[in-house]
């Protein structure tokens, strides 16, 4: 114990008596450690603390699917949900959840709050209560029985003052009155977002009760001792039953379920991987100053052969220079936890705002073990090397010479050699792996969305059914609405919808078609096309160009016949070239419709989803959907209408809220954000690793050139000039930059794939990107050889050669 | 071959000028063999580097027969030094990552002289030199007198007309030391010019002439 605080001592005074080593060694480890620290920190609470439940191994998420028609993971109708949770055993409790809104009124400004209406039974099977007053009554969920609401913690603060006793009190929403029975806690968040206010039960309404209408979330807690099989093996058997007992709705129909953690996971597989990067880049600065103790261990050959010749044992030799190593960590880490600070930010303010639980993003107990586990990890990775071969010097060489021969290093110099080597294949993978997600990224921003985006203002509007239960209702509120904004300066035309594209919120849903004179499908069987309804004016505003035919008029409305427009895929696919000009389609909403034109694609789901068959109606003809999305081109920036469409649907309805205010600019940049985050992340990594790697093959071929200073004043004498000698020393830093870019490139083209996932249009190979990583990889060699090799050229030969 | 006019180096020193060279006339003869004596420290490896032009601080005249060296840019002196100039020194700086015929190969390597040329010359050298079993050998594994051999050979291999050999025995044992004596006899013989630096009287005698040289001065016998 004394010998090894004494050996602690001893190295603490290395480390202070060579600051300038002292400190690029730290600040390149402080900067890996740091950058894992950060991006762990995401991890740790996106990934780890993110399911907050009881036995979260036992939460599963379960599916409808249908193998046939290619449906993965379909939400749960109500109905096959009940028969579920009624049939089996497998599960502790199921519970069947689906995302809604309500307008909160009567408290200040109407507002439009995220909501999830739920059976009862999803508190208890996650474990959780409420923290003041309780959760949902069984009564409370059925049809006709009272109206129950559960705050969210944020809401209760925000709109009720934190005050205990609104438990009891009656609220309205969508203007129907629904009593407080409880607030939950503060960490209490379902399914993953803080920005849902409130709970209310499912209380399935006839209509949803169809087994045909798949649209709720279910969740289920394993009983204990049922595997993932067995419950799956069951829930198949009860399928099979269903779909022969319903064949109509249920043929076909199975069950697919997962883990909620692997759930989880899977849809945030981006952060390990940026979790892997940010590890390549702390082993790239591991190898840095792996490098800068082995050539601080080869200046003290001598210092080491003397204490050997002493009687000093290897391992304690080891030991003394690992604890150097661990006392580097250990201040490397202190500093990466600072840098983690900034970090973090950093993360946040790229952060687009998707990632779930953003705001538990910090260090924790969870960040700091984890960080005092990589300052450990580093050492032994940085230490050990270097250690091992400082601890067995050539005896006899090293006190024989006088130091500075050429041989004396040059194991060592193959050591730091391998190192560079090492850093620089790293750094090509980081390299390839962001330059692919950059031209991924091109590639989709230069994707043509099939609409014009520029200057559209957009507003989500959902009418309470209690104030417009008549379609005619709804009709005159969105005719007024559009009335007013159409007028309001700025503003060049105005439409509605019941979803714009690339909005996640909206009603959006596909339906089953026959055509005339084609044979019909069986029931189940039909293609399916998503069905749009929209004003007169949509399809213009949105700049959709009509390809044939005639676009929506004022005449197509109640009373006229029913008009559909279809757009180009459907048309395709499905007229197989003929003209469908003329044609009539039959859905079940509305009957039989004559189609009167073709627009063009857009990319409804995003700018990386392929189009899909749409149709679109005119609103006037079916006015059945009390939600629409109302869009206004303008001249200029379109944010500035915010305010006034807001005072516009207030002179119209006081209680009506807009759920969501927007530009079709800032939905478009939404959609790729997550992207747009993982690519700057994984781009600033690479510059990262480029920036060590490059100095890695400075201070490498530097090193390299002050202890070739003899050799270097021979070739001198011997004829060589300054060309011949930049040109060496230079060739040498190339060289290990040709093997470390080859090693990488073939690393690159076994681990690209794992990033397959988010890549967009561009080939996992993509030789655009491996070659010109490795020419950038090449020039940056080149110039971080050139600078040593023209100090080289400084050397002067006399004194080169002179010996003492 | 070499004429030197009031040749004269200093290093600054910051307390002053500090003198290694004062007041150089001297005159080499094609075919001479001259060697400097005088005791460390007199300047006698300065010389040597001027004339051998691995140093250009230094004031004065320096004529290589028609070249006036101390009017001379780099480029031109690099190339005076490649087309005349053989060095050898007493720890023989052979390079020990490079077997003995690469470490021949290295002056041929800045001289443009053809790969396949090169291997020629090199045989032949090692043939001449008597070592060509030894050719794959690293110095290391070499004795010190045949270390100094292969740096005479090597100091040979681009057909210097002016070897400078400083104390090219200074490392060796007398038997070894005279190897090496006897031949570079033998290359003066031949016509080579041979500038040596010695301690040794009986080395010194090889000489045609000896200049000493003390404190920088050249003293008259
Ligand atoms: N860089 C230098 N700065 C100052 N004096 C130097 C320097 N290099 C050599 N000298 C001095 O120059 C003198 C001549 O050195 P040198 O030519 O090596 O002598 P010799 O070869 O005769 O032993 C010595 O006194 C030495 O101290
Ligand atoms: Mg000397």
């Amino acid at each position: 114990m004394d010998t090894l605080s004494q050996e602690f001592r001893y190295a603490l005074r290395k480390l202070v008596r060579n600051p300038g080593f002292t400190a690029v060694a730290v600040i390149a480890l402080a900067l890996g450690i740091g950058a894992n620290t950060s991006i762990f920190s995401v991890v740790n609470a996106v990934l780890i603390r993110s399911l907050p439940f009881d036995d979260a191994d036992r939460l599963v998420v379960l599916w409808e699917n249908n193998q046939e028609q290619g449906r993965e993971r379909d939400p749960v109708s109500p109905q096959n949900y009940l028969d579920w949770r009624d049939q089996s055993d497998a599960f502790e409790a199921l519970a069947a959840w689906a995302y809604w809104s309500f307008t909160l009124a009567g408290v200040d400004q109407p507002e439009r709050v995220s909501t999830i209406r739920t059976s009862p039974s999803l508190f208890a099977l996650l474990g959780a209560e409420a923290a003041l007053g309780r959760t949902f009554t069984a009564e409370e969920n059925e049809l006709g029985g009272p109206n129950a609401v559960v705050l969210s913690h944020g809401l209760w603060e925000r709109r009720f003052g934190s005050e205990p006793g609104v438990i009891g009190s009656t609220i309205s929403l969508d203007l129907e009155p629904y009593t407080i029975v409880g607030v939950m806690p503060a960490a209490f968040r379902f399914p993953d977002s803080d920005k849902i206010g409130m709970w209310t039960p499912a209380k399935f309404s006839q209509d949803e009760l169809s087994r045909a209408r798949r649209f709720f979330n279910v969740i289920g807690r394993l009983a204990p001792g049922v595997s993932l099989e067995q419950a799956q093996a069951e829930m198949d058997v009860i399928a099979a039953r269903l779909g022969k007992e319903y064949p109509d709705t249920n043929l076909g129909w199975g069950v697919a379920m997962t883990r909620a953690p692997d759930l989880l996971l899977a849809s945030n597989q981006y952060l390990l991987i940026l979790l892997a990067a940010v590890g390549l880049v702390l082993l790239i600065a591991c190898a840095n100053v792996a490098n800068l103790l082995l050539a601080r261990a080869a200046d003290r050959h001598r210092e080491i052969a003397v204490r050997r010749a002493l009687g000093a044992q290897r391992f304690g030799l080891i030991r003394q220079l690992l604890i150097e190593s661990f006392l580097l960590a250990g201040l490397s880490g202190v500093a990466a936890l600072v840098i983690a600070v900034w970090g973090i930010d950093l993360i946040l303010a790229l952060e687009p705002g998707n990632l779930p639980h953003w705001n538990k993003v910090g260090i924790d107990t969870h960040v700091l073990t984890f960080t005092a586990a990589l300052a450990l990890l580093t050492a032994l990775i940085a230490g050990i090397v270097p250690a091992v071969h400082a601890s067995r010097p050539n005896l006899n060489e090293s006190l024989k010479e006088g130091g500075g021969r050429l041989t004396a290093g040059s194991r060592a110099k193959g050591a730091r050699g391998a190192m560079v080597v090492t850093q620089i294949a790293l750094a090509v993978v980081l390299l390839i792996g962001a330059g692919l997600l950059i031209r991924s990224f091109a590639r989709l921003l230069d994707v043509d969305p099939g609409f014009n985006p520029t200057n559209v203002a957009v507003a989500n509007i959902f009418l309470a059914e209690s104030r417009y239960p008549e379609d005619h209702l709804t009709v005159a509120f969105f005719d007024e609405v559009l009335d007013r904004v159409e007028s309001l300066p700025g503003v060049i035309a105005v439409g509605a919808t019941t979803t714009v594209p690339i909005d996640p919120v909206g009603i959006d849903f596909d339906l089953p078609f026959d055509i005339e004179g084609q044979s019909p499908h069986e029931p189940g069987q039909e293609p399916q096309a998503d069905y749009r309804v929209v004003t007169t004016e949509y399809l213009s505003v949105m700049g959709i160009p009509l390809l044939r035919g005639r676009a929506f008029q004022e005449g197509d409305r109640e009373g006229a016949p029913n008009v559909m427009i279809i757009n180009q895929t459907m048309a395709r696919r499905f007229f197989g070239g003929v003209e469908p000009v003329g044609k009539r389609i039959r859905i079940p909403i509305g009957g039989w419709f004559e189609v009167i034109g073709v627009v063009g694609d857009i990319h409804h789901r995003g700018l990386d989803a392929e189009p899909r068959p749409e149709l679109y109606v005119a609103f006037h003809q079916q006015p059945h959907f009390r939600g629409m999305v109302v869009a206004a081109r303008t001249t200029s920036d379109p944010s500035a209408l915010a305010r006034a469409i807001t005072r516009e649907v207030f002179a119209i309805d006081p209680d009506q809220a807009i759920a969501q205010l927007t530009t079709m600019s800032e939905l478009l940049s939404g959609s790729v954000s997550t992207r747009r985050f993982n690519t700057t992340l994984l781009g600033g990594f690479a510059v990262l690793a480029l920036a060590l790697a490059v100095l890695g093959i400075y201070s490498v071929v530097s090193y390299g050139v002050s202890q070739r200073a003899q050799e270097i004043g021979v070739r001198m004498a011997m004829g060589a000039r300054g060309d011949d000698v930049i040109k060496m020393i230079v060739a040498e830093g190339l060289k290990l930059a040709v093997v470390g870019v080859t090693i990488g490139v073939i690393g690159a083209i076994a681990l690209t794939r794992l990033i397959t996932s988010l890549l967009y249009d561009v080939s996992p190979v993509d030789p655009v990107t491996f070659l010109g990583v490795s020419l950038v990889l090449a020039l940056a060699a080149l110039v971080a050889s050139y600078i040593p090799a023209l100090k080289a050229t400084r050397v002067d030969p006399v004194l080169a050669l002179k010996h003492e | 071959m070499i004429t030197l006019r009031n040749l004269e180096k200093f290093y600054d020193t910051g307390a002053g000028k500090t003198f290694v060279l004062r007041n150089i006339n001297s005159e080499v003869k094609d075919g001479e063999f001259l060697t400097i004596m005088g005791p460390s420290g007199a300047g006698k490896s300065t010389l040597l580097s001027i004339i051998g032009m691995l140093d250009a601080a230094w004031q004065g005249e320096y004529y290589l027969y028609d070249s006036p060296v101390h009017e001379l840019k780099s480029k031109k002196r690099n190339a005076l030094n490649k087309q005349y100039i053989g060095f050898v020194f007493q720890q023989y700086h052979l390079l020990d990552d490079l077997t003995v015929a690469e470490n021949l190969e290295i002056p041929l390597s800045y001289r443009n002289v053809k790969r396949s040329e090169r291997q020629a010359i090199v045989a032949d050298m090692l043939d001449r030199f008597n070592i060509v079993a030894k050719k794959d050998l690293y110095p290391s594994q070499l004795s010190g007198g045949q270390q100094q051999l292969v740096a005479v050979a090597r100091a040979l291999v681009a057909e210097p007309k002016l070897i400078l050999a400083d104390e090219p025995t200074g490392s060796l044992h007398t038997s070894q030391g005279k190897i090496i004596m006897d031949l570079l006899k033998e290359l003066n013989e031949q016509g080579t010019t041979i500038i040596q630096v010695t301690h040794n009287e009986a080395w010194a005698e090889y000489g045609d002439r000896i200049i000493n040289l003390r404190d920088g001065w050249i003293m008259k016998n």
